[in-house]
């Protein structure tokens, strides 16, 4: 099985992190599976070449993703299984994205939509393509930011009232504040649990007190989110994750 | 700035991870991975959360691990492994690791382990 991954820079003013490509090749059609845990970023797919079916275990669905899809933000794990040769190009979406983007925002769904509009030749058309398609279409539902840096609140939500608040967040997101906050703090502890540097890897000594009180509140809090405790999700495969999240964490950290 | 002579990996983020690298732990993870992709040629490799190389298959077999003057080579399926190097450290219900701190490491022994390691992958 041969797998090429391939990553352009995006536009941080459109809310684009970056954009990717996937392909997966072997010598005969096969299935591969994928884990997907929750991310506080928004994926927009364009399946050029296979399929991939989605299996939701607690919305207790199957289904085939169409061509172009918008993955919005999810609470629970999910599972891909690719039919290859794959494929695949996406563009990686911050949450300041979703702040001009026209549609309503749900969480847990798949939105089809079609920002593609002719062939996307290769990683740079799919770039030209998106880019074009969501300076035309973008429509700023707030006067600034909800956050500041991360997840903090910016300034001019200081006044609000805490209801008037999370309806903005449900309205923007799909998700409350601390449901964005719990996939944050999934993602700080796999960050640093998987700072080795120093240390041999023992995930009891990455249990951050101000979020995780002990191991077991940490592997529950995990197991709930991803479906899975942490040292089986250190050891399960998740190829277009793992490359996504990585990628995702130096875009970030290079800022 | 010089730039890093290595074989290109497939992977974007992987080329980038590279050359990245601390100069002096450069030429050992190098050595390292030319060995594992050698005795491996079927292997894939992607990055996990930034800090480790991962060589898989459809699954992951073998993570990469740079620490100070030392990289640890972490076999998910080590247990199973058949270690007659003696090479192959912890006490895991499955995993098990080889650190290597020096170019003359044993490659004859990491290749060994890591075509034992796709044998697996059936």
């Amino acid at each position: 099985m041969n797998i090429t991954f391939r990553k352009l820079a995006g536009d941080p003013s459109l809310g684009i992190v970056f954009f990717w490509m996937m392909t997966i090749e072997s010598g005969s059609p096969a299935s591969v599976k994928d884990q997907f845990i929750p991310e506080l970023f928004f994926d927009y797919l364009y399946i050029k070449t296979g399929t991939i079916q989605c299996v939701d275990k607690v919305g207790e669905r199957r289904f085939n993703l169409p061509e172009q899809v918008l993955k919005m933000l999810f609470t629970h794990a999910l599972e891909f299984t690719y039919s290859t040769p794959l494929m695949l190009f996406g563009a990686r979406l911050s949450l300041r994205f979703v702040e001009s983007f026209p549609a309503e925002v749900k969480a847990n769904c798949f939105l089809n939509q079609a920002w593609v509009k002719e062939e996307a030749r290769d990683l740079e058309s799919f770039k030209r393509l998106v880019e074009g398609h969501l300076r035309e279409n973008r429509r700023e539902k707030f006067s600034y930011p909800l956050f500041s840096s991360g997840l903090n609140e910016s300034g001019w939500l200081v006044n609000f009232s805490p209801r008037h608040k999370r309806r903005l967040y449900t309205a923007a997101f799909g998700l409350s504040r601390k449901e964005l906050q719990n996939i944050h703090n999934l993602h700080a502890f796999l960050e640093q649990a998987c700072d080795f540097s120093l240390q041999n890897p023992r995930i009891i000594q990455h249990v951050t007190p101000d979020v995780f009180y002990d191991q077991p509140h940490l592997n529950h809090a995990f197991k709930k989110m991803t479906g899975l405790s942490p040292v089986e999700y250190f050891q399960a495969s998740s190829i277009l994750q793992d490359n996504l999240m990585s990628a995702s964490y130096n875009e970030i950290s290079d800022v | 700035m010089e730039s890093m002579k290595f074989k290109r990996s497939k992977n974007d983020i992987v080329n980038e991870y590279i050359e990245k690298l601390d100069k002096e732990i450069a030429p050992l993870f190098l050595d390292i991975r030319g060995c594992v992709l050698a005795a491996g040629p079927s292997f894939n490799e992607s990055i996990k959360w930034k800090n480790c190389l991962v060589y898989g298959t459809t699954k992951n077999h073998i993570q990469t691990v740079v620490g100070k003057g030392k990289i640890s080579l972490i076999f998910f399926e080590g247990v199973s492994l058949d270690d007659k190097y003696g090479l192959l450290e912890g006490d895991g219900s499955k995993a098990r690791t080889m650190r290597i701190t020096s170019l003359d490491f044993n490659k004859k022994a990491l290749a060994d382990y890591v075509k034992q390691s796709l044998k697996m992958d059936k």
